[in-house]
């Protein structure tokens, strides 16, 4: 019996099927057909957003409303995907939280997006502050939040609130809650005074780490922020060091016999992999932080060097010479399954791997001109974003889409009018902007998102 | 016998050479009015479903009436006065969800540590009430809409030669390359512009109320929806995942052009990935720009746009 009903539950089913086909075959009609309009082209215009100033009650938190305003703002236009609105031009004052925003108003201002805020001093002393985020298009709220701080770090949760911004509308992480260490260059070419510095990625809270008597070089961020590591030559010995930032305490990554360098942190901060040079010879190694262990990973009489971690840990890409001109290889993280990713014409350098994982980064020289540029890890798809007289260095944005890179223009023949400068670039090659240091900037290196 | 032979050997030989002369003729045409018929089929396909209309010069002319619509952007009929997410914006401030507190935390801060300015503010983001930022949210839905959209297909093959040159730079791929960089040519595709405008036109001042079921939206009828659009979708260039970005949209319309309803069909994945709703949401705000209000659709032809979809793809833009 039951056999029977399932049988018949078949048989419907097969004239549904047939029955569906037919209905199909008869789409075939123009008339009855649905109409699809495929749109596979548009714009790569930053979106036009209004910033208006965060609203105050107390003249002392007004001027704090008005800077959060300033540095969100900052922040969007330079990732290039936002094109913050004239503040002049607004028809009405972005008003308070509590009122709808005139949507009307802000269409005719051709603005897609509007961001309000508030600051108010709590009876603590504390600053709390909220915005939202409106679709003027869709007449809705797309984010809102609140934050409680101390005054003083206003900054910070400006930078916050970009990041709430940014990711709401691409989808992606932000990368302005940063920071940045970079040697900062001073003095004529022979006796240049290059000291470790850090700043936020806008700039802001700039300060020096060390005095400039040693020469120091190629700075990385740990992944969780408080350390970096880098080379120095202490006492005319190069060496690996680690550096915490929080206590200015240095300390020295073990004492081999030859030189060390090029050192960088593992994903999960708990080794560091750098290049040992003895007798000519280069290879990689790691050392684990807590145990101190080296391990050897490559071991051929070739210069192996520049080794990063993918963000999981499980390869490696290095650049290396063994094959007569420098290229890059890609390794498993023990060392094994050695292949060669970079064919291209000349050279290629100091490979980075993005931390969304897709790309490696790298410095090309080719024809005497350097070049920054991106290649899917297996070597494919391989693209220059920007070249130079000398480019170098590139590091990634935390979330895999900017680049920071150093550009050094030639000096005349008496070693004058050359500069270093670092600059900011982004995936599609076309958003290419200073970012602004104090002195002569190189060896940039980007921070995770500060926790 | 011998007569036989010659016959039948001059016949072979006829037909040889029947075959030698005769079938490399007709194999060589087929190509060439291929390729010129292609791109003059569409256009004069709209013309050719004129004229007979034309014939009756006496029409009624209800059509100016929807006309006049252009101005007014307000795409939704959506009556403004009452706020479309009334959980987030209601004077009751915004997000009063009290955050996580970043207990001042005395820090040491004598380690000289200057910079770090914050004792540790951890201010934790407070996703707000969540607005949930779906588009219309529409109702049930009484379209019956058939899902098989093959004939109109063609489109996503024509166009793909140059663009129109408007923005110039970007419009090939929004990724620079120096290598491959050079001529981001700005081709002469003026000519196909101006019939298309031309045969918009047509269908605008010829347009009567009486439908004919067999006139399709012609392949330039699409184009200029979609030249339209791409003045109006601004794409996330450098975006992760491009290629899995594509983003279908139910278009329910009104007989202006106007959108009355746009629904993303994948709406699961747009509250789940935020990638994807981001995606969407541009493609969403393309519909809403004031530039692409109205959709430039042949008005006579509403019961044939009256449901479609839109498919907006950016994978062949950031390749």
């Amino acid at each position: 019996m039951t056999r029977h009903i399932r049988l018949g539950r078949w048989l419907t089913a097969l004239f549904l099927v047939v029955g569906l086909l037919q209905v199909g075959g008869a789409g075939l009609r123009p008339a009855n057909a649905e109409l699809r309009i495929d749109v596979t082209q548009g714009r790569a215009d930053p979106m036009p957003i209004a910033v208006g100033d965060f609203s105050a009650s107390e003249t002392a938190s007004a001027q704090i409303g008005r800077d959060m305003a300033g540095v969100i703002s900052a922040n969007l236009q330079r990732s290039g995907l936002f094109a913050p609105i004239d503040q002049a031009s607004f028809i009405q004052a972005p008003g308070s939280l509590g009122v709808l925003p005139k949507f009307a108003d802000w269409r005719v201002l051709n603005a897609q997006a509007l961001v309000q805020g508030a600051v108010t001093v709590q009876g603590d002393g504390r600053l709390r502050v909220e915005f939202r985020l409106w679709d003027i298009f869709a007449e809705q709220q797309m984010v809102g939040s609140a934050y409680f701080t101390v005054p003083a770090n206003w900054r910070r949760v400006a930078h916050i609130i970009s990041d709430v911004i940014y990711k709401r509308v691409t989808g992606e992480d932000g990368y302005f809650d940063t920071r940045l260490v970079y040697i900062a260059e001073s003095g004529p070419p022979d006796r240049r005074v290059k000291r470790l510095a850090i700043m936020d990625q806008d700039g802001a809270n700039h300060r020096f780490l060390t005095d400039g008597s040693d020469l120091v070089l190629t700075p990385r961020f740990s992944p969780t922020t408080q350390e970096i590591t880098y080379l120095a030559y202490y006492n005319n010995k190069p060496r690996v060091y680690i550096f915490n930032i929080d206590t200015g305490q240095q300390e020295v990554l073990g004492d081999f016999p030859g030189m060390t360098f090029a050192p960088r942190f593992s994903p999960d901060g708990a080794k560091v992999i750098m290049s040992l040079a003895r007798n000519g010879i280069t290879d990689v190694f790691t050392m684990d932080l807590a145990t101190r262990r080296v391990t050897r990973l490559t071991d051929s009489p070739s210069i192996d060097t520049s080794p990063t971690f993918s963000p999981d840990g499980r390869r490696i890409v290095f650049n290396s010479d063994r094959g007569g001109s420098q290229q890059l290889y890609v390794m498993d993280g023990d060392g094994a399954n050695v292949k060669r990713i970079s064919f291209g014409k000349g050279r290629y350098a100091t490979p980075v791997w993005s931390p969304r994982g897709d790309l490696i980064a790298f410095t090309k020289i080719s024809g005497g001109r350097f070049y920054i540029g991106v290649m899917r890890p297996d070597g494919s798809g391989e693209r220059l974003l920007t070249d130079g007289y000398l480019v170098e260095a590139p590091t990634w944005a935390p979330n895999g889409r900017v680049l920071i890179y150093f550009k050094q223009t030639p000096s005349d023949k008496s070693g004058r009018g050359g500069s270093v400068k670092l600059y900011s670039i982004d995936l599609t090659g076309y958003n290419e902007r200073e970012v602004v240091t104090p002195l002569d900037g190189s060896d940039p290196a980007w921070s995770p998102l500060i926790p | 016998m011998r007569l036989g032979a010659t016959l039948s050997v001059g016949l072979h030989a006829a037909v040889i050479a029947f075959a030698w002369f005769g079938l490399p003729h007709i194999r060589s045409e087929p190509p060439e009015l291929d390729d010129i018929v292609f791109v003059k089929l569409a256009d004069l396909g709209e013309v050719t479903n004129v004229p007979p209309e034309s014939q009756k010069p006496v029409r009624e002319e209800p059509k100016p009436e929807p006309k006049p619509e252009p101005p007014k952007a307000k795409p939704k009929p959506k009556p403004p006065p009452p706020p479309p997410q009334s959980a987030a914006i209601p004077p009751p401030p915004p997000t009063p969800a009290p955050v996580a507190k970043p207990e001042p935390k005395p820090e040491p801060a004598a380690v000289a540590v200057p910079e770090k300015p914050a004792p540790k503010p951890a201010p934790k983001p407070k996703p707000a009430p969540k607005p949930a930022a779906v588009a219309p949210k529409p109702v049930p839905r009484p379209a019956p809409r058939p899902v098989a959209p093959p004939p109109p297909k063609p489109v996503a093959k024509a166009p793909e030669k140059p663009k129109k040159p408007p923005a110039e730079k970007k419009f090939s791929s929004l990724l620079k390359d120096l290598k491959t960089e050079p001529p981001k040519p700005t081709a002469p595709v003026e000519p196909k512009k101006s019939l298309v405008e031309r045969a918009r036109e047509a269908a605008r001042n010829q347009s009567t109320r009486d439908f004919d079921p067999d006139a399709a939206v012609t392949v330039s009828e699409i184009q200029a929806v979609r030249q339209q659009l791409a003045q109006c979708w601004n794409v996330a260039a450098g975006a992760r995942r491009a290629d899995a970005l594509a983003v279908e949209i139910e278009m329910v319309m009104n007989q202006d052009a106007t959108v009355r309803q746009a629904r993303v069909v994948d709406a699961a994945r747009m509250n789940s990935d935020p990638y994807y709703r981001a995606a969407a949401e541009s493609a969403l705000r393309a519909l809403g720009h004031p530039d692409c209000i109205p959709l430039k659709l042949p008005l006579d032809k509403y019961e044939v746009w009256k449901n479609f979809t839109f498919n907006f793809d950016p994978s062949k833009m950031l390749q």
